[in-house]
């Protein structure tokens, strides 16, 4: 129990630093609510001109749900500490873990779930309002039982992208420059996790190659249950993917960890 | 006519009480308690054509407030300023034309470039015609003794090349008023003679009028007749500097460290004691006596570092205000 | 006043000068800049895309001329990041630090050099190719035939679009003035850029009045593009061309208002 107490302390460290850049959170999530806005004016623009009631497999309210829940999501998982890795690296702070008994990676995890403990309350507030809205404005259906899902599901997608994006900052141990990388990755991760439009919108053969992802895993797959384009199985099978895909990354980042740690060691850390 | 005539000029700064933490910050969003800060307090003096004045005063006395003001950086709340037959803080191109200032803490120069390309830069700014432009470009470099680091990326040039770079910069469309903010702040040695020699011949060749603020005496002494002391925003002293130089000199501190702890009876016949810790002391001595005072120190106590300092200037400005009263009862 | 202006225009072919110097001692970032700017034009390419596959009108235009539109949007988005905004952020960084004093007592416009000295190379030219690919093989399809007239009145909105930009944007850094922090607001200022990315038509009435009128945001691409397409109500044509008049002078007094209250910061 001793082991796990020192990470219940790191993740009180990162709900305090999570109260104190309210703001910050405050700010993002207006930017959020900006491209939301222009998408919900072009959707409804589209919708109104086009012959068929179902675009890409989405009928209005259910492109709604998924685009206003996807700003929201995109929002929640978006990580940024990939600069604070790449600092810890370039500046050597890296030296303090190889002393002390916590390892980095959980670490980083940890305080990154605790920073976002307090997201995911206003998230899901947030959620339940607009879920409501849309429902009665809309004529939206949920099902309780897949909205319920999802939310289980959405920790599961904090954790995938937080590994996906904890693999992309070991960049930094080959790069002095890597804010070039975090950022590219950023914005094609934000695409490919249908974080922008669903993955339906590239065609049929797009959409089957960033299905083989791990991105869509973050937004696009949870978004789907929610807007009811699923089924059990699907949902199950998505569930397992989503873990693998939780394993696997984890095991390249700690691949890539090792090699980077030599090159650093050498370099006299 | 004076080419520099400050009458009560003032500069209040307002500020809000800011206390720690998130909560507090959001207090002070809708309720903020305002401060004023007087920074200069209606000071007065005027200074010639032609002269070079220094201006002293311990940190925080409204120095480079004032400097800022007469440059029109900042705007005063109230008194005036007339540099040059302008007020500074009008930025009137006339104005600017005729003027410069050098701010150890502070650059002109682009750091990824040679300073050369700040000269180009500079030259069309001022509007110098090309053959103005070379003569004295190359009048400054020789003086400067610069002309191998002129097309070296200011980057990779130590601060007292960087420094002289600045005075040329600073000084290529011939300004007639000159103010100068700590211009040696951080040089050695070597680079504070050489800006010092040339500031006092640029004075004596072009005939131009400079302000000089300084931490170090050094500075002062060699290049200026009159002083300016400024203390806590109100003018201290304005005259004759070998006035100030002799009260700064009556006092020395000599600051001993022992091998081993001395009883502090043993050091009070040596002066008065401004600091003591057992291992180290700060003594106060007369000029006159230093020398002998120096030397029995040295053979009666146990020390391992020696030092000889100047009082600091707080302690020269109470020393004078002692001093002055004295002379009138 | 003439001598004046050439005076500018000699200093910022030298701000162009130095700022290439600069950026190919930096190369890798040169590079990376590129790239990552490559990443953010597909996400904007999107949109293009999406009306292609659907065919519908999207606020009455139509998939091609939608096209042409987010090609002129890339253009003034490069003018915008190329010539501005990296200035601007540099603005209110060199204001909280006391960086203005040594610009403030040569005999140039402070705002002049504070507002244009950097100019970034890398980050348009992604956007001048792609966008220039779009408005022609957009302009092919369409196959506009547009009148001297209309080129005319394209060329002065996207120039009056581009004073529109440099105004409507400073306006948030020159807070710097007043408080440090300033990320916050500038953020947000940023992200309105984006709301060119789709025609103002897609906004209902009341929105469009407040983008055209009150916050002048959607004057900067819709505009250049309207005219081009001859569809611009009289109102509409003369606003076109008084804002960034209006927004010219409201910016130089504001600007005035902000610098008096410099304080000069950092000893």
């Amino acid at each position: 129990m001793k082991g796990i107490s020192k990470y219940t302390t790191v993740v009180k460290l990162g709900i305090q630093e999570a109260v104190e850049y309210r703001i910050d959170f405050l700010f993002n999530m207006i930017n959020g609510c900006f491209t939301v806005f222009i998408q919900f004016f072009m959707w409804t623009a589209i919708y109104g001109t086009s012959e068929n009631d179902v675009l890409y497999g989405f009928s209005y309210p259910q492109m709604m749900v998924y685009i206003i829940m996807a700003g929201i999501l995109a929002n929640v998982t978006s990580t940024g500490f990939e600069y604070e890795i790449a600092d810890d690296i370039r500046e050597g702070t890296l030296s303090r873990f190889l002393v002390q008994p916590i390892a980095y990676f959980p670490y980083r995890t940890v305080l990154f779930l605790g920073r976002k403990i307090l997201a995911f309350v206003v998230i899901v507030v947030v959620s339940a309002v607009t879920l409501t809205v849309l429902h009665f404005t809309l004529g939206a259906e949920f099902a309780a039982m897949n909205i319920l899902l999802t939310f289980l599901i959405v920790p599961l997608s904090l954790l995938l992208n937080s590994v996906i994006f904890y693999c992309v900052s070991m960049a930094a141990f080959w790069m002095t420059r890597a804010w070039g990388v975090f950022q590219g990755m950023g914005v094609i991760s934000m695409v490919l996790s249908g974080g922008i439009f669903p993955l339906d919108v590239f065609g049929e053969t797009a959409k089957s190659i960033f299905m083989l992802l791990p991105f869509q895993y973050v937004v696009y797959f949870p978004l789907n249950i929610i807007c009811g384009n699923m089924n059990g199985n699907d949902i199950l099978f998505g569930i397992a993917a989503q873990i693998f895909w939780i394993v696997a990354v984890y095991g390249l980042s700690r691949i890539l960890w090792r090699l980077g740690m030599k090159k650093y060691i050498a370099a006299g850390g | 006519m004076a080419i520099i005539q400050v009458k009560d000029l003032t500069k209040n700064y307002d500020y809000y009480s800011k206390e720690q933490g998130l909560k507090n910050s959001f207090k002070n969003v809708f309720n903020r308690k305002k401060l004023i800060k007087e920074a200069v307090k209606s000071i007065s003096f005027d200074i010639e054509k032609g002269e070079i004045v220094g201006f002293i005063g311990p940190n925080g006395a409204g120095k480079t407030t004032t400097l800022k003001m007469l440059s029109g950086i900042i705007v005063p709340t109230g008194g005036s300023a007339v540099v040059n037959g302008f007020k500074p803080w009008e930025r009137k191109k006339q104005f600017k034309m005729n003027f410069s200032i050098v701010m150890g803490q502070k650059t002109q120069l682009n750091w990824d470039l040679p300073a050369l390309e700040t000269f180009y830069l500079n030259k069309h700014i001022y509007e110098i015609n090309d053959t103005e432009f070379k003569k004295t470009l190359d009048g400054l470099t020789e003086q400067l003794d610069v002309a191998d680091f002129i097309k070296k990326q200011v980057r990779r040039l130590s601060l007292g090349e960087r420094m002289r770079m600045e005075f040329i910069a600073a000084l290529l469309h011939k300004p007639k008023v000159l103010l100068l903010d700590e211009p040696t702040i951080g040089l050695d040695l070597i680079s504070q003679r050489t800006i010092r020699e040339f500031i006092r011949n640029y004075n004596q060749e072009t005939g131009s009028t400079i302000l000089l603020t300084s931490h170090y005496m050094g500075d002062i002494e060699s290049l200026c007749k009159r002083a300016i002391i400024i203390n806590e925003g109100v003018i201290a002293y304005d005259g004759e500097l070998s006035h100030v130089s002799d009260t700064i000199n009556k006092i020395k501190l000599i600051k001993v460290q022992f091998t081993e702890k001395v009883p502090k009876s043993d050091i009070e016949k040596f002066g008065v004691i401004k600091e003591y810790d057992g291992v180290s002391a700060v003594i106060e001595a007369d000029k006159n006596g230093l020398k002998e005072c120096s030397k029995a120190i040295l053979d009666t106590l146990p020390v391992v570092d020696f030092n000889i300092e100047d009082i600091p200037i707080e302690e020269a400005i109470s020393l004078m205000y002692e001093k002055g009263g004295e002379t009138e009862e | 006043m003439f001598t004046e202006i050439k005076k500018h225009f000699k200093i910022y072919g030298h701000f162009l000068k130095y700022s290439i110097m600069e950026q190919l001692e930096y190369r890798a970032n040169f590079i990376l800049g590129i790239i990552v700017e490559c990443t953010w034009l597909c996400t904007k390419l999107l949109y293009v895309f999406i009306t292609q596959s659907t065919g519908a009108l999207v606020g009455g235009y139509t998939p091609d001329e939608i096209m042409l539109y987010v090609g002129v949007f890339m253009i003034l988005t490069a003018l915008y990041v190329g010539l501005f905004s990296w200035n601007f952020y540099f603005f209110s960084w060199g204001v909280s630090r006391g960086e203005l004093d040594m610009i403030m007592v040569k005999p140039v416009s402070l705002q002049f050099f504070m507002t244009t000295r950097y100019i970034n190379i890398s980050v348009p030219i992604p956007n001048i190719i792609g966008g220039t690919a779009l408005i022609v093989i957009a302009w092919g399809r369409i196959g506009l035939e547009a009148s001297i007239r209309n080129i005319l009145f394209f060329i002065l909105f996207l120039f009056g679009g581009m004073v529109v930009t440099y105004a409507l944007f400073l306006i948030p850094h020159l807070s710097a003035f007043w408080t440090i922090k300033t990320q916050g607001i500038t953020e947000i200022s940023s992200r309105m850029w984006d709301f060119n990315n789709m025609p103002m038509q897609i906004y209902n009435k009341w929105w469009q009045r407040l983008g055209v009128f009150f916050i002048p945001v959607f004057v900067i691409t819709n505009f250049p593009v309207m005219a081009l397409f001859n569809n611009m109500s009289l109102l509409h044509l003369i606003w076109g061309f008084a804002v960034p008049a209006v927004m010219f002078i409201g910016i130089r007094l504001f600007w005035k208002v902000a610098i008096s209250k410099y304080s000069s910061a950092g000893g």
